[in-house]
């Protein structure tokens, strides 16, 4: 189980400061050796993927409202990268449209998170969602 | 002829002799007054009447006035005119009045057209009543005011059409009924049979027989008499002296017809048959046989009292009894020669020596020969006819009495009787003592052997002369029968079998198809007509042939190459089945009678009515007339009035042109001419204006005209009316005007309105994205207070009894957090374009009883709700509206509530309030509470945004609830109302369109 708990690196994108900030507290109550990659920007996130080929996060999360590149858009470019197609997207945001989350599920995206008003909440949730991911992992293997 | 001089019209200088009568007539002094007085209909008609070669009559006035032209003349006779002319029709005609009387009067006071064909009058026109047949028409004439003031007649004599068809078709009757009877009786029976059937002519009959010895006649048959009456005699007594006998002893003695002139004298009342007169005259016919010295039957008949017994008249008769005379000729020969060849062979076998002695004894020449012909007998008769010894007839010494042209006819047939050792029959010529040639009926039979050959043959030879002659008499008279039928008025031929076999045909036939008879007999009309199946016309002659019903087509119309001339013609038909001896149906008689001038006189009449009916219609109207052939032009008084031109000036095509305003002018030409070519209905409807130069406005003007084309197609007469319709347009035209502003007004108002609208959806649009963003912004800021705020009371070891303002901050955000995601509910639902799908309301409270449960049970509540609808609708939205519903019931309730769910189907005028809607019935669907309730007065105000009437405290809730209710209601295209009284509870009321 440890050795898996390094492997574990996520990316966030996100033009709300605020957002990341909450985000990496979650993660670190979480476990404190989970990387966190952050982007401002869809712009900025696909910079950085085309910069470092290595760079194969474990799960992605993006925010749905953002300027200039939305959060659709995003999901879009990072399924055109071939090594990115596999990796879990989860959709980060505000509103909590029934009708949003049948869309997000059409174009590739795992679930849709609402950001939450406080940090239990949130840690509850990514919880929920890594250890999903290893139980998957640890079948697998 | 100078108008000037005279008071009448000037169409009266037209018209041959009764042109000229009509205007040396003193009109003056006739009730009717002088020609100019008289309505303008009656005038237009006298013109028409005078100028045309169809028979033609009006009558004018309350009397009937008669006023005629040259063609309807023939019809008064030889007493009537030209004295009837002014005349009460009445006066004229006192024989028919009763008949045509009523007609006339009826078409005055009804003012409808009455049309009769081949109609039976008895006219008085030569001092006698005569039996005539018309067709005709009368047609009102109505005045000015519209009052019937005449009647206009178009009339054709049918008579001799009529009466030939009806001997015609007696003769056939009698040909086909007495052919191939086999006794001399039957032919008589069959005979009166026929006569009977035709009393037109035959208002009674006698036939007598005379007797043999000469003393008297004795009585075979009669028709149209009483048995029992004085005038029949069954025997006559010539010694008596009987009445009646000398023109009967007349008859005998000369063997010609006689014919009696005064036989009401003679015999006083005889029958009528089907007149009301007694016949004046009879025929007497006697019908003798061939070399007979006197008649054998005498054929007494009552003449057709209405008929004159011309020398053709009478041959009719002579006609129908000749028919007997050769029928009993012809059984009477063929039953001679048989009995008398049975005889011979008889004699033969009873005593061959008695043979000379017994042959000789016969009225008859007798011969014998051997088996090759070779002839070694002839008896005595022989030698008394021919003058030759019978020693040197022997052998073919016979042969130098036989006529040369004979012997070919001779030689063959005897060849044909000694090959198939059958009856030898032909006739031949013999040379008497006297040098003269009479026809014989020669008949051998062949005796035979036992070996079946030859052993001799027996003749007999029978003086057949008479006979000859008889038949030679009847040949001439098949060729006036013949000629009759040739000059039938009607194309007659005879169609044979299946193919349709042209095997005769009439004079007639041959004009009617422009061709000879050789080109058509013994060809099927099939091949010569290939209009026949085109037309479908080969099936109706089929049925006729095979049904035996005969077929009549009384008009139709065929295209014709008559006379060089392509054109259109109209034919009545009859298919006549013909029987031959054994009573099949083999052949078709066809008759055609050509009918073209019936239809056309039939549409001169219509078409003189449309030309009075336009003339007349209304007296603000002008009429005009126009003969495009001569380019004359007619005005009458309005329509020079109308078009500003005095009385006496002269009009033509050109000036009236000229009259009509430039920009209208090229308009009416090209429509005129127009209306002047076939291709063109004929019908002419304009409108233009005209600049009259004696008046200072101009005027607007209706035209209209209709065109009449002659058979080529040419138009012969442009007729029509004219109407000032200024007044009219003007009005119409202010009327228009008005309304034309008024719709302007409207329009600016409408854009206006379409305007305000777009600008006002604009807003609307704009306010509920507003709205989204604000709220979904909103939240952003909120949250993270609430984050913070709680980050800080988890991580501070110590608030210093801070807890509950960081609690208050915590509560107020969540509140304000709360109301945005209401507000932006609200907003996604106006904003919702989720189609619609049938939802079914019982799954929905279904559902919404699972998501309250809780609460339900918290609260101990009871849910009743009836079978609900399937409805169209928005499934979220549905859900979101009666979930309202219901946890409202929940949330405003005391203790232990029950909330009801009724449902009811209702039409839009059982609806309790008024609203407006396209839709014609809702499903009603009412949520009640036995809760708080609410004041009455608040029962609008409850769907308002943000509207509470309780504190916060009392009841939690955000004041969207029942506006968002509203707002998914009205999506809907529905209703809602809510009703409640404080301490009973609350209805609600939605009403969603079926």
């Amino acid at each position: 189980m440890n050795s898996l708990k390094n492997l574990t690196n996520c990316f966030l994108i996100d033009d709300d400061e605020d957002d990341f900030e909450i985000f990496k507290m979650a993660l670190h109550e979480i476990d404190p050796t989970i990387t966190l990659h952050y982007a401002f920007s869809g712009i900025e996130a696909m910079k950085k993927f085309d910069a470092d080929h290595h760079l194969i996060p474990n799960y992605i999360f993006i925010d749905w409202n953002m300027p200039r590149m939305n959060g659709r858009q995003c999901l879009e470019e990072i399924r055109k990268t071939e090594r990115l197609q596999n990796v879990p997207v989860y959709i980060y945001s505000t509103s909590s449209d029934p009708r949003a989350i049948d869309e997000i599920r059409k174009i590739g995206a795992c679930d849709f998170i609402v950001k939450p008003s406080n940090i239990s909440t949130l840690v509850d949730t990514l919880s929920r969602i890594f250890l999903i991911r290893k139980v998957k992992h640890i079948e697998k293997a | 002829m100078n108008m000037n001089d005279s008071v009448f019209p000037d169409f009266f200088d037209r018209g041959g002799e009764m042109g000229k009568l009509i205007r040396d007539f003193n009109w003056a002094d006739s009730p009717l007054g002088i020609p100019e007085k008289w309505p303008a209909s009656i005038q237009t008609s006298i013109q028409l009447c005078l100028d045309s070669l169809f028979p033609m009559v009006i009558y004018v006035g309350p009397e009937l006035r008669i006023i005629y032209n040259d063609a309807w003349r023939p019809t008064l006779g030889s007493t009537k005119h030209p004295h009837a002319l002014g005349q009460p029709a009445k006066k004229v005609w006192p024989e028919i009045w009763s008949t045509i009387g009523p007609m006339l009067e009826q078409v005055m006071e009804s003012g409808e057209p009455t049309y009769e064909k081949d109609h039976l009058l008895l006219l008085d026109r030569h001092g006698y009543l005569e039996e005539t047949y018309w067709t005709y028409s009368y047609s009102p004439l109505r005045d000015e005011r519209g009052k019937v003031s005449g009647v206009f007649a178009v009339v054709n004599d049918s008579t001799s059409e009529v009466i030939n068809e009806r001997h015609l078709r007696m003769l056939r009757d009698l040909g086909h009924e007495i052919t191939d009877v086999k006794n001399i009786d039957e032919v008589y029976d069959k005979f009166l049979n026929v006569i009977n059937q035709y009393k037109q002519d035959f208002p009674f009959s006698l036939l007598y027989r005379l007797r043999l010895d000469g003393t008297g006649a004795n009585l075979i048959g009669s028709t149209g008499l009483d048995l029992n009456s004085r005038h029949i005699f069954d025997t006559l007594e010539f010694a008596e002296g009987q009445l009646g006998s000398r023109n009967f002893l007349k008859c005998v003695h000369t063997k010609k017809p006689v014919m009696v002139h005064d036989l009401r004298n003679r015999m006083g009342d005889m029958p009528t048959g089907i007149w009301n007169v007694h016949p004046e005259e009879a025929i007497l016919v006697p019908i003798t046989l061939p070399g007979a010295e006197r008649p054998k039957v005498i054929f007494i008949a009552g003449v057709n009292p209405h008929r004159k017994l011309t020398p053709e008249y009478a041959s009719f008769y002579e006609l129908a009894a000749d028919q007997i005379a050769r029928e009993i000729v012809r059984i009477k020969t063929f039953d001679e020669a048989k009995v008398q060849a049975l005889k011979i062979a008889k004699i033969h076998l009873v005593n061959e020596k008695n043979i000379r002695q017994m042959a000789d004894s016969i009225p008859q020449m007798i011969w014998v020969t051997d088996p090759d012909g070779n002839a070694y007998f002839h008896n005595e008769r022989w030698t008394i006819y021919t003058g030759v010894n019978a020693s040197a007839l022997i052998n073919d010494g016979w042969l130098q009495v036989l006529h040369a042209e004979d012997l070919p006819a001779v030689k063959s047939k005897w060849q044909e009787a000694f090959v198939h050792k059958s009856v030898f029959e032909t006739e031949y010529r013999l040379k008497g003592s006297d040098g003269i040639y009479r026809w014989f009926l020669a008949r051998a039979v062949p005796a035979l052997k036992e070996d079946g050959q030859i052993e001799k043959w027996y003749g007999t030879t029978t003086d057949i002369h008479e006979k000859r002659k008889l038949e030679e008499k009847l040949i001439e008279r098949e060729f006036i029968l013949r000629n009759l039928v040739d000059h039938s008025p009607s194309a007659i031929t005879i169609l044979s079998g299946p193919d349709l076999i042209i095997e005769q045909a009439n004079i007639k036939f041959y004009e009617l198809i422009n061709k000879c008879a050789e080109e058509v007999i013994g060809k099927s009309a099939l091949e010569v007509f290939p209009a026949i199946r085109e037309k479908g016309l080969d099936k109706i002659l089929f049925k006729v042939l095979n049904t035996g019903i005969p077929y009549i087509n009384n008009e139709f119309e065929v295209q014709l190459d008559r006379y060089g001339k392509e054109g259109s013609a109209f034919f009545s038909y009859l298919y006549q089945p013909l029987h031959n001896a054994a009573g099949v149906i083999d052949k078709l008689m066809v008759v055609s009678t050509d009918i073209t001038s019936h239809v056309q006189l039939r549409k001169s009449v219509e078409e003189s009515g449309s030309r009075l009916r336009l003339a007349i219609e209304s007296s603000r109207m002008g009429t005009w007339d126009y003969d495009p052939v001569h380019d004359k032009l007619e005005l009458s008084d309005r329509a020079r009035e109308i078009f500003g031109f005095d009385t006496v000036e002269r009009i033509d095509m050109m000036t009236l042109y000229d009259s009509i305003l430039g920009r209208d002018r090229s308009q009416v030409i090209s429509s005129i001419q127009y209306a002047l070519q076939l291709d063109s209905n004929g019908k002419l409807d304009l409108e233009f204006s005209i600049a009259p130069k004696s008046e200072a406005i101009g005027k607007v003007l209706k035209l209209n005209g209709k065109t009449f084309f002659d058979k080529k197609g040419n138009a012969y007469r442009f007729v029509g009316t004219v109407l000032d319709i200024t007044e009219q347009k003007k009005f119409s035209e202010e009327l228009e005007s008005r309304i034309a502003l008024r719709t302007q007004e409207l329009k600016v108002a409408n854009d206006e309105l379409i305007q305000i609208n777009t600008k006002l959806e604009k807003s609307n649009r704009e306010l509920e994205s507003f709205t989204y963003i604000a709220s979904h912004d909103l939240q952003e800021p909120l949250r993270k207070i609430l984050f913070f705020s709680d980050l800080i009371q988890q991580k501070s070891q110590s608030l210093n009894g801070m807890e509950n303002y960081f609690n208050k901050i915590s509560m107020s955000t969540q509140r304000m957090s709360d109301l945005i995601t209401a507000l932006l509910r609200y907003s996604t639902i106006s904003n919702s374009h989720e189609s619609s799908v049938p939802v079914d309301l019982n799954m929905v409270i279904a559902h919404i009883r699972e998501d309250y449960e809780i609460m339900i049970q918290e609260k101990n509540a009871i849910i009743e709700f009836d079978h609900l609808p399937i409805v169209n609708g928005k499934e979220v939205q549905l859900f979101q509206l009666f979930a309202n519903l219901i946890s409202n019931g929940l949330k405003f309730s005391v203790k232990n509530p029950t909330i009801t769910v009724r449902y009811r189907l209702v039409r839009i005028h059982d609806l309790e309030n008024i609203y407006h809607t396209n839709h014609r019935a809702f499903h009603e669907i009412t949520v009640s509470d036995d809760g708080i309730g609410f004041e009455p007065i608040y029962s609008d105000q409850i769907f308002a945004m943000f509207q509470r009437l309780h504190g916060r405290n009392e009841y939690p809730g955000m004041g969207l609830g029942l506006a968002l209710c509203k707002k998914i209601v009205d999506n809907h295209e529905g209703f809602i109302r809510g009703t409640g009284k404080p301490g009973e509870g609350a209805t609600f009321t939605v009403s969603l369109p079926v």
